[in-house]
């Protein structure tokens, strides 16, 4: 069940399609006044929003080689391995999992050696029970849940009876 | 990439919606400059700026990661791309074609997803559930990554 209203998921809608977005411009998309959209935004940024991120072409960038790596690890490893993921500079988002397995970390390389180096260097540190590795190939759709405005609506929309 | 590209997307990594005054002060350079670098990045490495909210925050408690694969990999394609509750959709090699990242208000909702799904003819998949997020867009910013090192001449 949703957790805020309808204003507020409309202006969550709008920073996910724009995080750079101008007050006065989602005023005008939403009729929301601007110091209403300042104080909301400041609210939501103490919880709700834990961050507005540029999302960047890696491949333009020089780091052509990403994968998604699902990762089973011994017991005695999972918060060691947890807390080198987070520290890692490659690894751009990680998750804690389950049905069988424990992590799924996204890694960004140059190149497949740097990856190849990451694998190896996470088996040389700890007890990896298994692992499957999907190399991207390319983004299809990226960060449009709650992009849409017409979400909003459906999903605040009255329930039936 | 220049290294004052690089100072100006590793803030804009860190904090999509800061001023450009803010950032002009932490990368220790003119706003117009700033600016400039800003619009140079959107026409090359910035796909877009999203805020990552906190989804169970939101009434979405259900995160779920899919590896998939179709006999017919376009149906499959843009049925992942009409659903709204489809976040993320990664083409990738191996066992599966696509990996997607999926959200649900409830168990129901994930439900009747998969029950889509199954409509499409031979869909095979693999299903995880997010038990919880450590990190989120992390790759940049973070202080910057070293060069490739160079090969020596002669």
């Amino acid at each position: 069940m949703l957790s805020v209203s309808q204003r507020d998921l409309m202006v969550i809608s709008c920073l996910r399609r724009n995080a750079r977005e101008t007050l006065t411009a989602m005023s005008k998309k939403t009729r929301i006044p601007v110091s209403t959209l300042f104080d909301r935004i400041r609210h939501f940024e103490q919880g709700l929003i834990r961050k507005h991120a540029a999302i960047v072409d890696f491949a333009r960038l020089g780091y052509s080689t990403r994968a998604n790596i699902i990762l089973k690890v011994n017991k005695k490893d999972r918060d060691a391995v947890r807390d080198y993921l987070v520290r890692n500079s490659f690894v751009n988002c990680a998750y804690k999992i389950n049905n069988g397995y424990d992590f799924m970390a996204e890694v960004i390389f140059r190149n497949m050696a740097e990856l190849e180096d990451f694998l190896g260097t996470l088996e040389d540190k700890f007890k990896v029970v298994d692992k499957h590795v999907y190399y991207v190939i390319d983004d299809i759709k990226k960060e449009e849940f709650l992009a849409s405005p017409q979400l909003a609506e459906v999903l605040c929309a009255p329930q039936p009876a | 990439m220049k290294a004052i590209d690089l100072k100006v997307l590793n803030e804009l990594r860190r904090d999509a919606r800061q001023s450009l005054a803010s950032i002009s002060l932490k990368a220790r350079m003119p706003a117009s400059t700033v600016l400039k670098v800003v619009r140079r990045l959107e026409k090359t490495v910035v796909k877009k700026y999203a805020s990552c909210p906190d989804y169970a925050g939101l009434g979405f408690p259900i995160r779920v990661m899919m590896a998939l694969k179709a006999d017919d990999r376009n149906a499959l394609k843009e049925f992942l791309m009409a659903e709204p509750c489809v976040n993320n959709v990664v083409k990738v090699s191996g066992e599966h074609e696509f990996l997607v990242e999926v959200l649900f208000d409830g168990l129901l909702g994930m439900e009747e997803f998969l029950e889509k799904l199954s409509a499409l003819s031979g869909v095979q998949k693999r299903v995880w559930h997010v038990v919880g997020e450590l990190k989120k867009e992390g790759f940049l910013p973070q202080p910057l990554l070293p060069e490739p090192s160079r090969q020596k001449r002669g």
